[in-house]
């Protein structure tokens, strides 16, 4: 009876979800594992082999889609006319992102959380401790130096969010060459957006933001491009909560952005080959609704994290 | 419900695009335009910071300037505005559910330097 | 009908229907269950005496008995909440929803497929911490800071974190997938408040789910983030375990109404067909579904009345915690009036739901108790908790299986045989009581100990366990009987027709 419908088997959902559980349980065992408890390096193997069996996964799925002309779900299929004003792929992308919206906000609630039980180290009668330890010296104070590339990373999201609209629009006026270029656009600048932070991360983690002339004492304020003593070795995970919430947050932002990258790989092959016309561009749509809302959380992790 | 009835004529089969484009006229200016405002407020918010206002200050214009933000964002480049309902309030269930957890969980730490009793005042 | 025959095995592992992922779902959470229902035998053989010998726990992976048994622990509580009841109410939402709205299948057959992949996957990952060395011995709340790497050195908490990380995306998958089923592939002259219950229930699950699961995600992620790259947290062991409580019970505490409200729509769809009469004041059931499922998700914080947090809180929790038996009490009150002057009769599907019935009605009663901050603090960390939310959610495992009894002439073609299924009714039935009554009576017995009686004090607890582990073998025999009615019947049980139980709902009787 299930051959009647429309859908036929497909090993891709197994595939994938092996590969997922193999890679946890490889970056588990070589992160952590063995009996030492300092991980078992021969297991990246695993962790790779699982990696590269998410990407053929991926792949598998996708290849239903390659050689059709359409989308699946492009017709409204549901009888109800409220709920069928939007397709199901879009319904679907929608609540998915409530999803994300929840993961986010949890990571900044806790931030929050953090950060309010903690005195700023400016302010007065606040007695900081010898490394600042009793103080919240935030993320952004160090940054601020440098403060350019999170601008810049900021023009790049939005340039990028243009870019897809863009592309969705030259997809829809069967503009081909222009959807693809739009789109390759929009990989180029979520490359440089992730290059960008790579680097900055990188400066931070070794401390290379400030001076070395500049080292604070106890209760001296911190100049604009000092920074308080517990980040002497620098500003990574391990530091403080400071950092902790700073990179696991702009981490998780980073890896949505790279997974759009994925995403985008798709689109613009596609896109090449002229997949996507005047009826046929939900996918870009779907995507782009995707890669906003990475804008979205990127407008209050800028102010959050690298402003105040 | 009532609203199935409602939109049933206006909405069907048109999914999110646009209704609003006049004849002849680009879109692309009218996201090149919001692209300007969303890059000019970024510039307002960087500004504002290098300032040094004070505190509350500071969180009106970081935050007030993230919500204008988002709702462009929001509704032109997701087509918020020119989606039927659906998307919207589709939109909003989350809503309820991060006041929540900002209130309850990001200001209730105990011993807490800024937690809901200081801000409220109580 | 018969759905098992002629289907290779290359048939099933590729397979994106709705109704074969449905009893996928269904043969695996059954593997889970009687994982979990061994594990909980084995807690009870543990427990059963005064100063019992730890002597057969020695074969355990690891030097340390008592980690092992919090290990059990740990894995009975993950595995039956997280990986049996909630994915067995999926096994049918999977098969009889579609069906129950007119719909040809989900509307993502493959996100369908991959829900249960994850799902399978991620339960296999989180007890395969038995094989790797040590499961994880934290419990199921994975309180910090017992979590982190100084008291929790081994892999099993990061192999749980894995395969939880694995079942959110089975859930995040499923909830997308059922949303946008129910609102949009009902058949055309079903409006929404025509839905039958089981649907609207699933419905609220789903939007329930889809908020919480996401939090649990990033306190996982937070929690890996420690363990396996060295952030820092939950280090501060006061704020870190405070701040990890308030985010695995925001997802912790609606998760048992997850579990729960899939059920109740079972009840209600079950109860009406065997009293004969149209389910009493379904408006009111439904309105009372939104209000719990609101209120579900802000009472988190009696999940920590003892723990340091602001003691304004406290109070507002304590009231929104009294507030929601409310609506369940009135879901209780309809589907008992649906029974007033009805003709009903008792095949075993209808007893396993009346059962479930009285069971719930008993764990909800002591769970107000509990609401209450200032008795909290005193029954918080006993048996007596133990004994309240195994009320609870043992009616709503009495729930699922009554789904089981209802349901298996439409997913195998005949009925189960009803002189086992009684049987094993009165078995589960008694053995529940007779396990968890005797707990209620252990109200100064800390729960997570594993060996008892070093005074005499101690020792009088030692009769209230004798009784309960009792109840424990009643029930397990009774499950053995279960297991053997679902092959029996396979092949030997009486031929369904399309309708045996004259069911409304139109999963009866369509193909």
């Amino acid at each position: 009876m299930s051959e009647e419908h429309g859908h036929h088997g497909t090993p891709a959902p197994l595939v994938f979800s092996v590969a997922v559980a193999l890679m946890f349980l490889g970056l588990i065992m070589a992160t952590a594992g063995g009996e030492d408890k300092e991980g078992d390096t021969g297991y990246w193997f695993v962790f790779i082999l699982g990696i590269a069996g998410m990407i053929t996964g991926f792949m598998m799925w996708m290849q239903d889609y390659w050689d059709q002309d359409s989308e699946e779900g492009v017709e409204i299929v549901g009888y109800h006319p409220f709920w069928a004003s939007i397709t199901t792929r879009k319904f679907g992308m929608w609540i998915f992102l409530l999803t994300e919206v929840m993961v986010f906000s949890t990571l900044l609630s806790a931030y929050l959380r953090y950060r309010a039980a903690l005195p700023d180290y400016g302010a007065i009668g606040v007695d900081c401790g010898l490394q600042f330890e009793a103080c919240w010296v935030p993320a952004a104070d160090i940054i601020r130096s440098h403060l350019i590339f999170g601008v810049i990373n900021t023009f790049a999201l939005l340039l990028s969010s243009l870019t897809v609209v863009l592309a969705l629009y030259a997809a829809r006026n069967n503009n081909s060459k222009a959807a693809t270029r739009y789109l390759i656009a929009t990989f180029f600048l979520g490359t440089l957006f992730l290059i960008l932070k790579a680097y900055e991360w990188w400066e931070m983690k070794n401390g290379h933001f400030w001076g070395d002339h500049c080292s604070v004492t106890a209760g001296q304020d911190i100049g604009h491009h000092c920074v308080a003593p517990k980040y002497e070795h620098g500003f990574w995970l391990d530091t403080s909560l400071e950092g902790t919430t700073f990179y696991i947050t702009t981490g998780i932002h980073g890896a949505h952005v790279f997974v759009g990258l994925l995403a985008l790989g798709y689109l613009i092959a596609k896109a090449n080959k002229e997949g996507y016309n005047e009826k046929y561009h939900d996918t870009i749509e779907l995507f782009g609704l995707y890669w906003h809302y990475v804008d979205v959380v990127w407008v209050f992790v800028f102010p959050f994290f690298y402003l105040y | 419900m009532k609203d199935e009835q409602d939109t049933e004529n206006e909405h069907h089969g048109d999914h999110s695009f646009p209704g609003w484009l006049h004849a002849g006229e680009s879109p692309i200016q009218g996201f090149m335009k919001v692209f300007a405002w969303l890059v000019f407020f970024t510039i307002v918010e960087v500004m504002a910071i290098l300032q040094e206002f004070s505190f509350e200050v500071t969180m009106v214009i970081l935050f007030g300037i993230a919500a204008v933000k988002v709702w462009f964002i929001g509704s032109f480049f997701m087509h918020m505005i020119w989606d039927p309902p659906l998307v919207n309030r589709t939109a909003a269930v989350p809503v309820f559910f991060l006041i929540v957890l900002f209130l309850a969980v990001g200001l209730t730490s105990p011993g807490a330097v800024d937690d809901l009793r200081t801000i409220c005042g109580f | 009908m018969n759905i098992l025959e002629n289907k290779t095995l290359n048939r099933w592992l590729t397979t994106t229907n709705h109704k074969d992922v449905g009893l996928m779902y269904f043969f695996a959470t059954l593997l889970f269950g009687f994982i979990g229902l061994l594990l909980s035998l084995l807690i009870r053989i543990q427990l059963y005496q005064p100063n019992n010998g730890t002597a057969w726990l020695d074969w355990a992976p690891g030097d340390d008995a008592g980690a092992f048994y919090n290990s059990m622990v740990t894995m009975h509580g993950a595995v039956m909440v997280l990986f049996f009841v909630s994915p067995l109410s999926f096994a049918f939402a999977n098969y009889v929803v579609p069906l129950q709205i007119g719909a040809k299948d989900m509307a993502f057959p493959r996100l369908n497929a991959l829900s249960f992949w994850t799902f399978l996957f991620g339960g296999l990952v989180a007890a395969s911490g038995f094989v790797f060395g040590g499961a994880a011995d934290v419990g199921w709340t994975f309180y910090s800071p017992l979590t982190s790497l100084e008291y929790s050195p081994g892999n099993g908490v990061n192999l749980a974190g894995a395969g939880l990380v694995l079942l959110i995306i089975s859930v995040t998958a499923s909830t997308i997938n059922f949303i946008v089923t129910i609102l949009y592939h009902r058949q055309k002259n079903m409006d929404i408040w025509d839905m039958p219950m089981f649907t609207w229930t699933m419905l609220f699950t789903v939007i329930l789910m889809l908020t919480i699961f996401p939090i649990l995600l990033a306190a996982l992620l937070m929690l890996v983030g420690d363990r396996l790259f060295e952030t820092v947290f939950f280090i501060d062991e006061n704020r870190g375990s405070i701040l990890w409580g308030h985010l695995f019970w925001f997802f912790g505490h609606p998760e048992v109404y997850v579990v729960l409200l899939p059920e109740l729509g079972m009840l209600a769809e079950i109860v009406p067909v065997f009293a004969r009469k149209p389910l009493y004041g379904k408006r009111y059931i439904i309105y009372s579904l939104i209000v719990g499922t609101v209120l579900s998700v802000i009472v988190w914080v009696h999940h920590m009345f003892i723990t340091g947090i602001d003691p304004l809180l406290r109070e507002v929790m304590s009231v929104t915690t009294e507030l929601i038996s409310i609506p369940f009490a009135v879901i209780m009150i309809c589907l008992i009036a649906t029974l007033y002057d009805g003709k009903i009769t008792f095949p075993t599907a209808n007893l396993f739901a009346l059962g479930a019935i009285g069971i719930f009605v008993i764990g909800g009663v002591t769970g107000v108790f509990l609401s209450s901050a200032a008795i909290d603090y005193h029954l918080r960390g006993t048996y007596y908790l133990v004994a309240h939310f195994h009320y609870t959610l043992g009616a709503v495992t009495l729930g699922v299986v009554a789904a089981v009894y209802y349901w298996y002439p439409l997913m195998f073609g005949r009925i189960l045989d009803e002189r086992l299924g009684k049987l094993h009714f009165w078995g589960s039935f008694f053995g529940t009581i007779l396990t968890m009554t005797p707990l209620f009576y252990l109200t100064d017995m800390p729960r997570r100990i594993y060996v008892y009686g070093a005074n005499e004090h101690e020792l009088v607890w030692g009769d209230y366990h004798f009784w309960a582990t009792i109840g424990a073998f009643v029930v397990f025999v009774a499950q053995l009987i279960f297991l053997y009615n679902l092959i029996r019947s396979y092949s030997h049980g009486r031929e369904a027709g399309s309708n045996p139980w004259n069911g409304s709902t139109q999963e009866w009787g369509s193909e």
